[in-house]
């Protein structure tokens, strides 16, 4: 059997919507199979109810009640035999959509995308809370970012809420640096002094933690850059560095994308 | 029939490579077909080649790898020399005018043997004596074929075939997402840091936009540095190679191609096969050879304020969405004539005429 995914999408629900090109129409019995890469564990959907024209089908799976695990899932048709990668010309990327999926709290993410042979698969995170960066500069002597708060549920308006920046040290609990942060709806703002950091611990020299405490939420969120398709944002992305006092100060980012700030070295 | 592409490394990310693969890969489902490279140059090929295509290699040039005598050029010539002599196919394709000269010097005499150029001929001493032993030259572009004709003096049959788009369905752009994509090697040629000088002007008045730059090679140093000079360290992101080039254009709403020259463009073709307009300046040798200004893309004159012109052409695309809409229209209908089987079809028509 030959398809070719034209659509994929995660919906808000977590509802896998797709819209196939195919060349027989899909039958009684017809399976959308998932397989995890990593395991081989393998979920089975019946398409029933398939919406069909002549050549194309619409289907829709929830995609909660198949127990997911985090992890790549590739996807396979079966009907009549043997099952069939699906091939998907849909790019599975969309940055407005990734942020408006965001904004609801969520336990697991689910993202439809097209893999680098061209065939349709699933991500799934497990999704925390985070202060998603989208830009970081040092201006007057201050390290500032800003960007979205991702799976908060907190609504896209304009409410302000009280917040701070805190700045761990990575090996003294008792060490740190807080600021006033800026948080209107998703939208949040952070600025700090970085004579504070160094004064903080003169003589440190490594990674300072940054986290976001937000009021109305229990846990701080880790400032990161989580909600696109880029991965491995420590070699995409250089920010240039910054002396403060003789001391080099640059924020970096770690191998599972969260930002840091890197003094010395 | 049996078809033999012979290329200086099928291992490499180069445009080049990248055609003769998906051609091979689309003449594979009616013939045999094999890639042999002169050197391997890594563990896989940097582009995935099908099952269906066979795939050798003459000396193994992997990191680590030393050989005793001979070394470097003797060696190379050597093993070609070999592998010609013994070469067991109905057709011979070479890809560069060096080793067109070697099948034409020492191929044996039944192999229809064919050049594929795509770029002007760059030494006419051996290309006037040896070439015209060959079957036939075929050219990528119409440009190329006139130069070539120019040079050969129809000593040897010109024919232009342009290059083919892969097999499989390209992914295709929905235009939505704020992002201007550019790929190839990092090498000056390619002029990337136009490009960049550009973006700081677009990101200034539309800061929401980023440019994503996929590749790599020598300049990366030097771009990085200019991006850091021109703050724009939150905006332009160095994504590093990928197999799956089209598959990165079809996320972007616009893919530009800065290079002073454009061989074999193959870049601009992807760009096209995913519906995303191009960006390009209008050069002798640029993207112009692949794009229509105001049909499926926009060239932009070359000279004096260039980089502003670059930039405001850029700015026009990205708040005129319908304009992209049409442009990736037309980059779809330009697209057609790069699908590979009708390239494939063309290439088999020629070979048909050649063979004895």
């Amino acid at each position: 059997m030959r398809v070719i995914v034209t659509d994929a999408e995660v919906t808000m629900a977590d509802v896998l919507a797709l819209r196939m090109t195919v060349d027989k129409p899909l039958t009684d019995g017809a399976e959308l199979v998932l397989r995890h890469r990593g395991t081989g564990l393998e979920r089975r959907v019946e398409l029933d109810g398939a919406r069909q024209d002549a050549g194309s089908a619409e289907v829709a799976v929830a995609l909660p009640r198949l127990a997911l695990t985090p992890g790549r899932w590739d996807a396979y048709l079966q009907q009549d035999g043997p099952r069939t990668r699906m091939p998907s010309i849909d790019p599975g990327f969309s940055l407005d959509r990734l942020d408006e999926y965001a904004l609801r709290r969520r336990e697991l993410a689910y993202r439809a995308y097209r893999t680098q042979t061209g065939y349709l698969a699933l991500k799934i995170d497990e999704a925390r809370p985070v202060a998603d960066v989208r830009a970081v500069w040092f201006r007057e002597g201050r390290f500032e970012a800003t960007g979205l708060l991702a799976y908060t549920g907190f609504a896209d308006d304009d409410e302000r809420r009280r917040a701070h920046l805190e700045l761990r040290h990575p090996e003294d609990a008792e060490v740190s640096v807080t600021a006033l942060a800026t948080v209107r709806g998703v939208r949040f703002h952070v600025a700090l002094s970085l004579c504070d950091v160094i004064a903080a611990a003169p003589d440190f020299e490594g990674l300072w933690e940054p986290l976001l405490f937000v009021d109305g939420l229990d846990e701080p969120l880790p400032l990161a850059a989580r909600i696109d398709d880029v991965d491995g944002r420590r070699r995409r992305v250089h920010y240039p560095a910054t002396t403060v006092d003789g001391v080099r100060i640059r924020p970096c980012y770690t191998t599972d994308d969260e930002l840091r700030l890197e003094v010395g070295g | 029939m049996k078809i033999c592409f012979l290329v200086p490394s099928a291992f490499d990310m180069r445009g080049d490579v990248r055609a003769v693969i998906n051609l091979a890969a689309e003449l594979a489902t009616r013939h045999e077909v094999e890639i042999l490279s002169v050197r391997r140059t890594r563990e896989k090929p940097f582009f995935p080649v099908p099952d269906r295509v066979g795939m050798r290699w003459l000396i193994d040039s992997r990191p680590g790898r030393r050989y005793l005598l001979p070394r470097g050029g003797v060696r190379v010539e050597v093993e070609l020399w070999r592998a010609l002599r013994g070469l067991r196919c109905d057709v011979l394709v070479t890809t560069r005018p060096t080793l067109a000269v070697q099948a034409a010097r020492h191929a044996p005499k039944g192999v229809v043997r064919v050049a594929r150029e795509w770029t002007r001929p760059a030494t006419p001493g051996p290309i006037r004596r040896h070439y015209p032993r060959l079957s036939a030259v075929v050219a990528s572009t119409e440009r190329t074929r006139e130069e070539w004709r120019h040079a050969l003096d129809d000593a040897v049959p010109v024919h232009h075939i342009p290059d083919a788009l892969p097999p499989d369905p390209l992914p295709r752009s929905r235009l939505d997402n704020r992002i201007v994509s550019a790929g190839g090697r990092w090498v000056p040629v390619k002029g990337f840091d136009r490009l960049i000088q550009a973006f700081a002007i677009v990101a200034d008045k539309r800061p929401d936009w980023r440019l994503r730059l996929y590749g790599g090679g020598s300049e990366e140093k030097r771009l990085r540095n200019l991006v850091g000079r021109l703050g724009l360290h939150n905006h332009v992101l160095f994504m590093g190679t990928t197999p799956d080039l089209p598959g990165e254009f079809a996320k972007a709403s616009v893919v530009a191609v800065p290079s002073l020259a454009e061989t074999p463009g193959m870049t601009v073709i992807e760009a096209l096969g995913c519906g995303v307009p191009v960006l390009g300046f209008d050069s002798s040798r640029g993207p112009g050879e692949f794009v229509t200004s105001g049909r499926d893309g926009v060239l932009v004159p070359e000279g004096p304020g260039e980089i502003e012109a670059y930039a405001s052409a850029l700015l026009a695309l990205i708040d005129d969405e319908r304009r992209r809409q049409a442009l990736a229209a037309g980059a779809l209908e330009k697209a057609a004539g790069h699908a590979a089987p009708a390239v494939a079809a063309q290439w088999e028509r020629v070979l048909a005429e050649l063979r004895p």
